[in-house]
């Protein structure tokens, strides 16, 4: 479970799971904002701090979000080095360092507790004011369909390089030239499978009558409560005082 | 070549799939592991070649010992040894031809290219398929086919020990036969070790020696095949439907108190039928 968790859903109960898809989206929105207005790492921290809360009431295992900055960990390092190199100061690079973990953290805590249809109908309803211009509804079809292939394609690569290493090709104990050439061998299969995957899943939307241009009703309503007004108000504080603090400081 | 699990647990992240397994698939034999979906079949038999490693005891694999978090250094003279054929192996294809399909793993395990041919062709010819298949892409073929493929591509290096992972799902009447024709083939004419993981019992009464039932990742029944299948209430317990034709014997013997045997194959046991009713 540990090793496929990009774009995955965890079905738990929670504060977190409870909150309004359209809440989550506007806050991560504004938080985005906040940590990239910002320069100080004291603030920083604060949105640290923020997050590792909101990771404590979403009730799924610290481990799993440990494991997202994991995987990003070279990316984190080439930074550094390069930074490094260039002669940044460190403070910029322990800023930018929290700023990328931030990042990573709240992103995961969105997936993690929103069902991708969720996260569709929240886009759906923040661009809705652009609806007589952008084909909305179409591009929030698409974005729940490529967040809903992540894990497919994952686990569809974990089972090629299995198949691979059974025939004596092992990813894990191949030379770098072998990776690439293993890398590149998964490159079909998963094309393959993912057109297949897709007209799979065309057929299947066609066949229950699936329209765009059809007026929708959901099915599950999505109705504001108490916490969802404190969730974007502590958001909406938090984007005015960082604000407030780039204005001052 | 002998296969010992020795109080094996595997765990995927904190859940533990499979508990204190501890049996021995003979050489030569065709062993057939059942379960009900998630009973840890998959993962028993991807222990087999090293695809995962044990996170307590050990597998013997031959004279290769798979342990806990040590990494063999020849891993590809076990995967050589031991092969394995996929649920879906038509998912797992990475070439535009059946040619470079199947002699994918001559290359992988350094055989000489000039055989490269006359081995695909007979491993082509094993599974049923004819040379005219060698340049055909192998995602435009039949379900039936692919398999055939994937079989095949295992065959070409001869391995010792073969895998199946639930190879009847998706077969017709005559792929099931014509599989079960190649299995035979393959046990009295190459002695090979044939391990089938599968929930298809009818299938695997008709064609394994020994049986190992799985349960929740606990080996709950295990022997020979009949002293497994007749026990229907233990079978029933695991989520698993005895075979037709041992269920009829059963039925049979409750209701009329006639013994009338075991058999695989339903001629043989309409004649026993017959026998006794003359």
């Amino acid at each position: 479970m540990l090793n496929n968790v990009v774009g995955k859903y965890f079905p738990i109960d929670s504060l977190v799971h409870h909150l309004n898809p359209v809440i989550k989206v506007i806050s991560i929105l504004l938080f985005l904002c906040s940590i990239f207005i910002t320069n100080s790492i004291f603030v920083e921290l604060v949105f640290l701090i923020l997050v590792l809360l909101i990771i404590f009431l979403s009730n799924i295992s610290f481990k799993l979000y440990l494991k997202a900055v994991f995987k990003m960990k070279y990316f984190i390092l080439m930074y550094i080095v390069i930074s490094l190199i260039c002669h940044v100061s460190l403070n910029e690079i322990v800023l930018i360092v929290m700023r990328f973990i931030n990042i990573i953290l709240y992103s995961f805590v969105l997936t993690y507790t929103t069902k991708s249809s969720d996260i569709t109908y929240a886009l759906e309803c923040i661009l809705g004011i652009f609806k007589k211009i952008l084909p909305i509804r179409a591009i929030a079809l698409m974005i729940t369909l490529a967040l809903q292939f992540i894990p497919v394609i994952i686990e569809q690569t974990n089972k090629i390089i299995k198949s691979l290493a059974s025939r004596g090709m092992d990813y894990k104990t191949a030379k770098l030239k072998e990776k690439g050439k293993i890398l590149m061998a998964i490159m079909i299969p998963i094309f393959n499978s993912s057109f297949k995957k897709a007209d799979e899943i065309a057929d299947a939307y066609e066949v229950r009558h699936y329209s765009l241009k059809d007026k929708r009703e959901r099915f599950i309503q999505n109705d504001l409560v108490l916490f969802d007004g404190f969730y974007l108000v502590l958001h909406l504080v938090l984007f005015v005082l960082t604000i407030i603090e780039r204005l001052v400081l | 070549m002998e296969i010992k699990f020795n109080h094996v647990e595997f765990s995927y992240g904190d859940k533990l799939v499979l508990k204190d397994i501890d049996f021995t698939i003979q050489s030569g034999m065709i062993t057939g592991i059942i379960g009900k979906s998630g009973s840890g079949k998959t993962t028993l038999i991807q222990l087999i070649n090293g695809l995962l490693l044990p996170t307590k005891g050990s597998v013997e694999v031959g004279t290769f010992v798979l342990e806990p978090h040590k990494r063999i250094q020849n891993i590809n003279d076990l995967r050589f040894n031991v092969g394995m054929v996929f649920q879906f192996p038509e998912d797992q294809f990475f070439h535009t031809t059946v040619f470079k399909e199947v002699g994918f793993g001559l290359e992988q395990f350094n055989y000489k290219k000039d055989k490269k041919e006359q081995r695909v062709s007979e491993a082509l010819k094993m599974v049923g398929l004819n040379d005219s298949y060698l340049d055909r892409n192998p995602f435009s073929l039949s379900n039936g086919e692919k398999r055939k493929i994937a079989i095949a591509s295992i065959l070409i290096f001869n391995p010792q020990v073969i895998i199946f992972d639930e190879p009847t799902i998706g077969l017709d009447y005559e792929s099931k036969k014509s599989f079960m024709r190649l299995i035979k083939l393959l046990k009295k004419k190459f002695q090979k070790t044939i391990i089938i993981a599968s929930h298809d019992t009818d299938f695997l009464h008709s064609i394994v020696d020994e049986v190992v039932v799985l349960n929740q990742g606990k080996i709950e029944l295990q022997g020979n095949k009949y002293d497994v299948f007749k026990q229907e209430k233990r079978l029933h317990k695991c989520g698993i439907i005895a075979p037709n034709l041992i269920s009829f014997s059963n039925k049979v013997l409750e209701k009329k108190k006639i013994k009338i045997g075991y058999r695989d194959d339903i001629n043989d046991l309409i004649k026993d039928i017959y026998r006794y009713v003359k």
